[in-house]
């Protein structure tokens, strides 16, 4: 990953929430899950588009665009890939809880950004 | 979208000076990281007290129009333990002090709870020791707000401290942590248009499958009776006051109250034994340790587990047996308290989870 961003090398996008723990986060209303020190490939089948990664970063969302190396990416993909079938389970599980207050909706919220 | 968040985030004394430093009504302190939480429910308390005048003669036999005086904010939490939030109200209650209590390890050298299994980079064991943190007059404090997005309603409370704080686990549904305490200034604010983050819905709560409760030390009961529950709460007596030459109606100052931090609970005994009667009866003096790890790897599928666990000097200070009755099975509960006695720390409290550190 390199401080200064080149549009033209791959991209991803980490979660920009310092203290954050180094666990896949989703972000209320953005598609994936991102974690702060693993970035997201962006672009990609089923992944948030650079337009809608920068279109999410204007609006104040917690994400930062960061450069990839070329070689990574596919490491990154199975990661990304990886997390979200662990949200999808993780979220089929916490359904059979008994889910009370504030938590139904958050759940909500949390299966339609790991939606396929 | 959900129809709110809940937030917070510690209130310190400078950027980088990690020192607690309650906010108030036009007091500003610096602030640490802001963090969101998947509560099951949390709300504010304005606690007023107007100000009643029928107590004086004006020849009219009616209620006077009463005026505002004083404002006493609390607050209340409730949400799963998960091993990261779990952290952030420990360290509300006894300190992000890395000086006095708080300690965070992480490398070679750091291993989860089973002691041997070494934490991987990420991976980290923080331990509050008592006497806890922080140094000083001043409690830790936070920030917190309720966003109640879809009434367009937003209510921050500052100067928040944890008074009362409790760890149970029940069969089901996963471990449950309660908060509560006062605060300083709460204030209704315009719409932060935060974007509301959570850790993905993967990384487990505590459960009851995960906790294991032992006795150990030459004045532990010899023959304890099956746990089948343990709850724990610790008490940080904490006051809100008013100072003179401050134009507020709300408490301007948090500070520490008379008292150090006191962890206590209660044990569920399946069966009475007589060991631990005679032991609550003696004050025996022995460690309860209370192990809470998680079938759940911090990175993939080896390696370290999250985990929380709390050693305690405890005397039982009470409890009760089960009425003696045409039953086969007569159990018994037992109330403990952690104390000092002269040597060892009254409590030790360590968690290993994948936040770096709660000083920040």
């Amino acid at each position: 990953m390199s401080d200064k961003l080149d549009l033209k090398a791959p991209l991803g996008v980490i979660l920009d929430l310092p203290g954050a723990p180094e666990t896949p986060h989703t972000v209320i209303g953005v598609r994936g899950q991102y974690r702060p020190n693993v970035a997201t490939p962006i672009g990609g089948n089923g992944e948030i588009t650079l337009d809608e990664a920068k279109a999410a970063i204007a609006r104040g969302v917690p994400l930062r665009l960061v450069n990839v190396a070329k070689k990574d990416v596919e490491a990154l993909r199975e990661q990304a890939a990886e997390d979200l079938a662990d949200a999808r389970r993780g979220a089929v599980q916490a359904r059979k809880e008994d889910l009370i207050g504030a938590e139904p909706s958050v759940l909500n919220d949390q299966l339609e950004a790991v939606k396929e | 979208m959900a129809n709110g968040y809940f937030t917070a985030k510690y209130e310190q004394a400078g950027a980088s000076n990690y020192a607690p430093s309650p906010g108030a009504e036009g007091i500003t302190p610096s602030y640490g990281l802001l963090r969101y939480f998947p509560i099951q429910q949390a709300k504010p308390s304005l606690g007023p007290d107007p100000m009643e005048r029928n107590d004086e003669l004006r020849n009219t036999d009616q209620p006077l129009l009463q005026i505002t005086d004083t404002y006493d904010p609390t607050w209340e939490y409730q949400s799963r333990a998960y091993p990261d939030i779990i952290g952030w109200h420990l360290a509300q209650l006894l300190g992000r002090d890395t000086t006095s209590g708080y300690a965070v390890a992480a490398g070679a050298g750091a291993t989860d709870l089973d002691g041997t299994t070494a934490l991987a980079a990420g991976q980290f064991a923080h331990t509050w020791t008592a006497p806890f943190g922080p140094s000083g007059a001043l409690p830790q404090t936070s920030q917190l707000l309720w966003a109640y997005k879809d009434q367009g309603a937003f209510l921050r409370l500052n100067g928040a401290a944890t008074e009362q704080f409790e760890i149970d686990t029940p069969d089901k549904g996963g471990v449950q942590i309660k908060a509560n305490g006062p605060g300083t200034y709460l204030e209704s604010i315009s719409d932060p248009s935060l974007t509301p983050t959570y850790e993905s819905p993967s990384i487990r709560p505590f459960v009851h499958a995960n906790l294991n409760v032992a006795f150990s030390g030459a004045s532990a009961p010899s023959s304890p009776g099956a746990a089948s529950g343990f709850n724990v709460q610790i008490n940080n007596p904490v006051t809100a006051v008013r100072t003179l030459g401050v134009n507020s109606q709300y408490p301007d100052r948090m500070e520490k109250d008379d008292g150090p931090i006191m962890l206590s609970g209660s044990i569920a005994k399946r069966n009475l034994t007589k060991t631990e009667w005679e032991a609550m009866r003696d004050l025996n003096l022995f460690t309860i340790t209370a192990r809470w790890q998680s079938s759940q790897f911090m990175t993939g599928s080896t390696g370290a587990k999250y985990g929380l666990q709390m050693t305690i000097q405890a005397q039982l200070v009470g409890g009760d047996v089960d009425d003696l009755d045409n039953k086969r099975r007569h159990g018994s509960s037992f109330n403990w308290v952690a104390v000092h006695d002269g040597s060892t720390a009254s409590a030790v409290i360590k968690l290993v989870n994948k936040t770096a550190t709660y000083a920040a």
